[in-house]
């Protein structure tokens, strides 16, 4: 069917007013950029002058100046912006080359020109990309070395992580999705190639981290640790820790997920901290309005829609698995003389209910006896990434492995993948002689 | 598309998660105009005065829903959004007619007349359908995703778009 020819006009522009609605909700947040300012000012803390910022400013916003943040803060410059976390310091200015930074602490960065960070005696060039810079003291070396905070940070230790764009440190190029750290240069010492060895040690972890294997990320950490990397082993080590509290939050909510409970959704997708890879993960349970649903599966029946109403019923009782949905679901399926459907939904009813002799007479005058079993099979061909997966169809063991096929009766059902202590449930619907693709990517 | 490459960049997303301001421009610059068109769709027949406003409404909605989304879920970013305006579009149809005439105009058609029939079919249909039709035969969400952004079963979602085609087919021929 083509309805190309059916084409809208073009789109308003909407994202102001979107933004305005949006900050009209956050106190402070629907200043203008540059009275946002202002506000760091009146936010500074008289004693511990957590923030300090001195710019001065042209028609295009601050040009130059210097930040101190007291906490996570987000500060957007001309050209870029960066997400500075606690105690970490800036101070910028621009050139004829562009816009020129001096950090201590870390930050993530975003330019869409070119920009040079000078983290202690590391330079790092950036052009139109993305990256974070962390910047760590190697106490030992600063205790022996440092006696001020320019000798300081020429011993600190900076991380690079690079998610695109093209960026240069200490001119030497850092390809997109990896980190490098670059080792600390101890003046006047000459510059001192990053040890591949260290930075084989760094780049698996990182890869553990990303597979979520907290154990295995400790014992990495230990490695580095052992590799004179104290700082960034305690870095891995500190995520490894807080990720492995929130790993079990994650299987909560898992367990949750597969009992189809909201309340419990909701509370633990409030307790997860939003910095924890698992919180983009976890999602609600589909909102749905089952009173609306009932209300109008409830106007079908009574106009004589039965397979309207059955249909509505079916998404309430996605919505909510009431026994009083289901009584109803099972009635609109008799009415509208859907066999199997019938017979699906006679197996939600409760024990008293499937021996009721009149509930069987409403299918049975329709010449649908719901005791016998749903006639017909499919086939659900199942494979997963990794492969391997353990298979449980309506929460029974199976004795099967991803990949692999299995004759599934027809109607509806849940398969869950099981892989170590993590497992994936999700609902399937099968008709006769149906054969179903199942291929998930477990992660 | 370059827009759409920026905000499917992960890193993007995740900023515009945080409630990064540019990264928000981003998202809605992206994907204003399917947002825009998919309720323009919906709402033919009827009174498009709401459109700007739920366009708008639809991103507001996203905005604050996106701290949630998995970009690794079963949902691409562009079909949770679809997802966000069609149900807005239902509730908003669900509603009592408004007085407001329908408009005529029926947009910037390649032939105004084949446009001008299909509005008319479209309009023709009920809601619920008219919202099968359009994710499916304009935006191209497959069965599945139709059927959780319809919050349906997928054999309603089958039955439901075979019967708006025939209809359709049947106003168009």
């Amino acid at each position: 069917m083509n309805l190309d020819a059916w084409e809208p006009p073009d789109p308003p522009d909407v994202a102001d007013a979107v933004i305005a609605r949006m900050h009209a909700s956050t106190p402070h947040a629907d200043e203008p950029p540059s009275r946002r300012w202002l506000w760091a000012l009146l936010a500074l803390p008289a004693a511990a002058a957590a923030i300090v910022y001195v710019a001065t400013r042209g028609d295009g916003g601050p040009t130059d100046g210097t930040i101190t943040a007291d906490r996570a803060r987000h500060v957007e410059l001309d050209g870029a912006s960066a997400e500075l976390e606690p105690n970490t310091t800036i101070r910028w200015h621009h050139d004829k080359a562009g816009l020129r930074v001096e950090q201590t602490g870390t930050a993530t960065w975003r330019t869409d020109d070119n920009l040079r960070i000078a983290a202690g005696a590391t330079s790092i060039d950036a052009t139109a990309a993305n990256l974070r810079v962390e910047m760590k003291m190697n106490r030992q070396d600063a205790a022996i070395v440092a006696t001020s905070a320019l000798t300081a940070a020429a011993v600190a230790l900076v991380t690079v992580t690079v998610y695109n764009g093209s960026v240069r440190a200490n001119n030497a190029p850092v390809p997109a999705g990896t980190t490098v750290a670059v080792a600390p240069r101890p003046a006047p010492a000459p510059t001192v190639k990053p040890d591949d060895k260290h930075q084989a040690a760094i780049d698996a972890c990182n890869d553990i981290s990303a597979k979520r294997e907290w154990d295995k990320l400790q014992k990495c950490a230990d490695e580095l640790q052992l590799l004179g990397d104290g700082d960034t082993a305690t870095l891995f080590r500190q995520r490894a820790e807080f990720e492995s509290a929130n790993s079990k939050i994650y299987d909560d909510y898992e367990l949750a997920y597969s009992h189809h409970d909201g309340g419990k959704i909701r509370e633990l997708i409030a307790k997860i901290p939003p910095s924890s890879t698992y919180a983009g993960q976890m999602v609600p349970l589909a909102t749905c309005d089952v009173f609306d649903l009932k209300e109008r599966g409830e106007k079908h029946l009574a106009n004589g829609n039965y397979l309207e109403a059955e249909e509505t019923f079916g998404g309430a009782y996605d919505c909510d698995p009431a026994n009083d949905v289901a009584l109803r679901g099972y009635l609109a399926a008799c009415k509208a003389n859907q066999a199997t459907n019938s017979k699906v939904w006679f197996g939600r009813l409760t024990e008293e209910q499937r021996t009721s002799a009149q509930i069987l007479q409403i299918c049975l005058n329709m010449g649908i006896d719901v005791r016998e079993p749903v006639k017909g099979s499919g086939v659900v061909k199942l494979s997963s990434t990794p492969s391997g997966a353990m298979v449980m169809l309506d929460g029974k063991d199976v004795h099967l492995h991803t990949p692999g096929v299995m004759k599934v009766p027809a109607g509806k059902h849940k398969i869950t993948l099981v892989v170590g202590h993590d497992q994936y449930t999700w609902p399937i619907s099968v008709s006769d002689k149906q054969e179903i693709d199942f291929s998930k990517k477990l992660d | 598309m370059a827009a759409a490459a920026k905000v499917d960049d992960e890193l993007t997303l995740r900023r515009a998660q945080r409630g990064d301001e540019r990264a928000w421009r981003d998202l809605i610059g992206t994907y204003t105009k399917p947002v825009h068109a998919l309720l323009w769709r919906m709402f033919a027949g009827h009174a498009r005065d709401r459109v700007e406003d739920l366009t708008q409404e639809t991103f507001v909605r996203v905005l604050k829903a996106l701290p949630a989304f998995d970009p690794k879920g079963t949902a691409s970013l562009k079909t949770w959004i679809l997802t966000i305006a069609t149900r807005l579009a239902l509730n908003e149809l669900r509603r009592p007619p408004p007085e407001a005439m329908p408009e005529h105009v029926v947009g910037h058609a390649r032939a105004p007349h084949v446009a001008r029939s299909i509005e008319q079919a479209i309009a023709s249909l009920p809601a619920d359908q008219r919202a099968v039709i359009v994710l499916r035969e304009v935006y191209g969400l497959e069965y599945d995703e139709l059927a959780e952004a319809l919050e349906l079963p997928l054999n309603t979602v089958k039955s439901r778009l075979s019967r708006a085609r025939e209809a359709l087919r049947e106003k168009l021929e």
